[in-house]
């Protein structure tokens, strides 16, 4: 039979990325199964809805489109009580981590998601440096190199550190290695291998510890009408597939496939005093930034 | 052919049209050179000029809002003549018209909407991403061009309608 | 109506009213935006309305539009390019058709630090249109030069087409560019091929210029050190790696800038002129690509392309007979669509049903060969009519220049095009031999 309500859920990456093949289309087949068929999720890969991936959010909110996947840096100011889990050397694996946000979301966080409903928020595995010439065997080593910060938190960090930090849309970012215009990115494997950044830059660095250096937040979410209008036994079978325990699985996601991933020159890295300092530091400003929003 | 008797381009809606095109060519060119700068930064001292990415981007945003009004009075959007290269002169006159009542009518729904978004944007705070420019300042650009873009629609209509462009 | 049937009904509407006139932009607005409204409803519209310009408008890698557009206005504008023109001339202008030919190499050239085949259309139809007028060459044959022409600044790498495949498509952007540059140069010279088989056909269209003395061809030639030192700074600061293909849009500006000052002799007033007529030419591009977007975004969501992979895979053709199928896609749809609206729509459908088939090509390859092949079909769609970008881009430049003309000059180009990409198919190697040779 024909399905009874049709969801559109649109995001940023190809259909062969992680996210799309490894969590969004299982979790959508899952939806589908578990309504008998009554629920039909469409995938809209690459942006082909329209829009900008900062717009994503937004899309959901105003019910362009029904369900969104997207980075939550991508609007810097617009989730500031979310940004702690984007603090250096606070993540853990992505599995533990992103259940750990998801928890902090639903308690903490309703004010900042109120517009929409929020499915799970995660994170990424921890991300790594990937440098094209130097060795990064202690941040020091960053002062004066150009790095590519995948937010405003870690790119205010680098600064501290004596980086000259720069931020520039994924796409570019190949080309920009291969012509030196960046030295370093900091980046989770995941995004490597699409890119082939470890042709590009060949030194990677993670950091020794239980704690990774650093990660994103993202958040999967479905607009409030499209939620609302469902019958109760449907809202249901939205309600099994989301939460903590869809965080986790989407954390397993992104830890399985950083098990799987190329590592061509590893350097395991020491935690040195200056980055605690900078931990504090920033830890700090953070703070401020809390208690100023409130 | 048909003659203008009544000329946009010597009208004070033509006037600033020609002054957005200007301030949009001189974003461009100032664009160039932060660019340049920014290379010759980054290949001597090691420091580009931080957040030139984003400067790019919202600058050609503006940049490409302010050339809009220009393009519409210089009749500069590309048409297909293929079909009607043989028409009466009153029917192209008739086709154009009607170009310039879609024209006007997605010109103020731009405009329209662009204010709305705008004032969100500016609700949320949105903003780049090093630098944390705020970005409604490009909704208000888009908004005013948009606005001169339906203007100068409504008054090809007007000189349409009442005829004193008709030859 | 279903929506597959709405999709076929837009397109058919988009068709009657480009073909009455209504500017190109504005009818993949109207009909995007009422295909748009009927399947994802109108509020949904108004919001796409309001964030749409800013999204498209500020797309960084677009940023060399206007930037080698004013390069263009400025080196035409101050007569560094009709200088460059001259020594063309004086070197194979007593060729029959060598004007055409010189243009497809400026083409070339220009194509090897410019990713947009619209930039490369306008900058180069810009300088040499006129001159080719002045040597009474036929509209035909220049328009068609120029517009295939054109389509080398997405051929020759860098490219933005590329760039956003291999993006799509998880392959290695730099691989991608020395795969493509083979074919791109075959192009050129396929090209030229092109025009001295037609002037030979039809003499009257490409007429020889004067006789000139060695001593005249020497000193011409330095009369265009100073723009072949801008071009050689360019290509260069590229392939150095001082610079991306994007950033070497503003170096390209700011040197010609500073040339056109010097050398060239030009004052405010004539650098307000090129300003001005960058705007006109900028607006108009970015309107279409504003257009575009809510067309294709249409299509996405009539579910159009889905149908077409199904009726694909069930047919149970061979893999040759479903690329061939696929690349003709292309052509169709290039009738409507702007180049990187295809790649955006067809890529993520095309691409995963490529890798699964058999071409006894390893894997490793197939996804670049396959990337430049429809690079190439893509970039024909830029000149096949009703819809042909770079054709409507060279027509601007001159009110004399009838359209059905300008595509009747395009049909030589063609040909080659087809040719070119027969070559592909059956030799691989053409495109894939030089990344194996160089990693
Ligand atoms: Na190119
Ligand atoms: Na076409």
């Amino acid at each position: 039979a024909d399905p009874e309500y049709t969801f559109k859920l649109h995001h940023m990456l190809p259909p062969a990325s992680n996210a799309h093949a490894n969590f969004l289309q299982p979790w959508a087949e899952q939806v589908e199964k578990d309504s008998n068929g009554r629920i039909h999720i469409e995938l809209y890969p690459s942006m082909q809805l329209g829009g900008s991936p900062p717009q994503l959010f937004d899309q959901v909110r105003k019910g362009i489109v029904d369900l969104t996947w997207t980075v939550g840096g991508y609007t810097p100011g617009r989730f500031p009580k979310a940004t702690v889990f984007e603090l250096p050397f606070v993540p853990v694996n992505a599995r533990v981590t992103s259940m750990a946000l998801q928890e902090y979301a639903e308690t903490e966080m309703q004010d900042e998601l109120k517009d929409v409903h929020l499915l799970a928020m995660h994170t990424h595995f921890p991300g790594s440096l990937h440098s094209r010439e130097k060795d990064i065997k202690t941040l020091e080593d960053l002062k004066g190199l150009k790095v590519r910060a995948p937010n405003k938190m870690l790119a205010d960090a680098l600064n501290i550190i004596g980086a000259n930090t720069v931020f520039m849309p994924v796409p570019t970012m190949p080309s920009a290695l291969s012509k030196g215009v960046i030295d370093v990115t900091a980046l989770p494997f995941e995004v490597v291998k699409p890119l082939k950044i470890q042709e590009l830059a060949t030194h990677q660095t993670e950091f020794k510890g239980d704690r990774g250096f650093y990660t994103q937040f993202f958040i999967f979410a479905m607009n409030k009408d499209s939620y609302a209008k469902l019958p109760d036994d449907l809202k249901k079978v939205i309600d099994q597939n989301s939460g903590v325990p869809l965080a986790g699985f989407i954390g397993d996601a992104f830890d399985a496939y950083e098990v799987g991933a190329v590592k061509k020159r590893l350097i395991v890295a020491i935690l040195s005093i200056p980055s605690k300092a900078l931990n504090t530091n920033i830890g700090k400003q953070h703070w401020r930034l809390l208690r100023h929003n409130g | 052919m048909i003659k203008l008797t009544v000329d946009i381009n010597r009208s004070i809606l033509g006037r600033l049209s020609n002054l957005f095109a200007l301030t949009g060519g001189f974003i461009m060119l100032m664009l160039a050179v932060i660019t340049v700068a920014s290379i010759i930064g980054r290949t001597t001292i090691g420091q580009s000029i931080e957040g030139d990415y984003e400067i790019t981007e919202m600058g050609l945003a503006m940049a490409i809002f302010l050339f809009l009004p220009e393009c519409y009075i210089r009749k500069g959007h590309v048409v297909v003549d293929l079909f009607t290269a043989h028409c009466k002169p009153s029917t192209l006159f008739k086709l154009d018209t009607l170009s310039d009542l879609i024209f006007t009518v997605v010109a103020f729904l731009f405009a329209y909407r662009m204010s709305l978004s705008g004032l969100e944007a500016k609700e949320y705070m949105e903003q780049s991403m090093l630098l944390a420019l705020p970005t409604w300042w490009i909704y208000v650009v888009g908004v005013v061009t948009m606005t001169l873009c339906g203007m100068c629609g409504l008054y090809n209509l007007f000189h349409a309608i009442v005829g004193d462009k008709h030859e | 109506m279903s929506n597959i049937e709405l999709a076929f009904f837009m397109m058919a509407a988009l068709l009657v009213l480009m073909s009455i006139r209504i500017p190109i932009a504005l009818t993949m607005l109207v009909c995007g935006a009422v295909g748009y409204s009927l399947i994802g409803g109108f509020p949904a519209l108004l919001e796409y309305l309001g964030t749409a310009p800013i999204s498209k408008f500020s797309t960084y890698d677009l940023s060399v539009v206007p930037l080698f557009l004013l390069m263009g206005e400025l080196a035409t504008r101050s007569g560094i390019t009709a200088e460059l023109f001259r020594t063309c001339n004086t070197w194979i202008g007593r060729q029959r058709g060598g004007i055409a030919m010189a243009a497809i190499a400026g083409c070339a050239a220009f194509g090897a630090i410019c990713g947009s085949s619209l930039a490369t259309a306008s900058t180069m139809g810009k300088v040499a249109l006129p001159e080719m007028k002045r040597l009474n060459y036929s509209g035909s044959l220049a328009a068609g030069a120029l517009a295939a022409g054109g389509t080398l600044g997405i051929l020759i790498p860098p490219s933005m087409v590329l760039i956003i495949f291999a993006v799509l498509t998880e392959q290695n952007i730099s691989k991608m560019f020395i795969a493509a540059f083979i074919p791109g140069f075959l192009a050129a010279g396929g090209y030229i091929l092109a025009i001295a088989i037609y002037v030979r056909i039809y003499p009257n269209s490409g007429p020889r210029g004067e006789k000139t003395t060695w001593s005249q061809k020497i000193k011409s030639t330095k009369d265009v050190w100073h723009i072949t030192g801008i071009f050689l700074t360019v290509l260069g600061g590229i392939y150095m790696g001082i610079f991306t293909p994007t950033e070497a849009a503003s170096v390209g500006v700011i040197l010609t800038a500073i040339l056109a000052l010097t050398h060239g002799k030009m004052r405010l007033d004539g650098l307000l002129v090129c300003l001005m007529r960058t705007a006109v030419s900028s607006a108009m591009i970015f309107f279409i690509v504003l257009g575009a977007d809510l067309f294709s975004v249409f299509i996405a969501l009539s579910r159009l392309p889905d149908l077409g992979v199904e009726l694909i895979q069930n047919s149970g053709l061979s893999p040759y007979t479903i690329l061939v199928c696929m690349l003709l896609t292309y052509l169709v749809m290039g009738c409507f669509l702007d180049s990187l609206a295809m790649i955006l729509l067809t890529i993520p459908i095309y691409f995963p049903m490529i890798m699964v088939m058999d071409f006894g090509i390893p894997q490793a390859d197939l996804g670049i060969w396959f990337g430049i092949l429809a690079l190439i079909v893509v970039e024909v769609g830029l000149i096949t009519p009703p819809v042909g970008m770079n054709v409507f881009i060279i027509k601007s430049f001159d009110d004399a220049l009838k359209l059905k003309d300008c595509f009747k000059g395009v049909i030589p180009f063609l040909i080659s095009d087809f040719v070119r990409v027969a070559l592909l198919i059956i030799f691989p190697g053409i495109s894939l031999g030089l990344v194996h040779l160089i990693s």
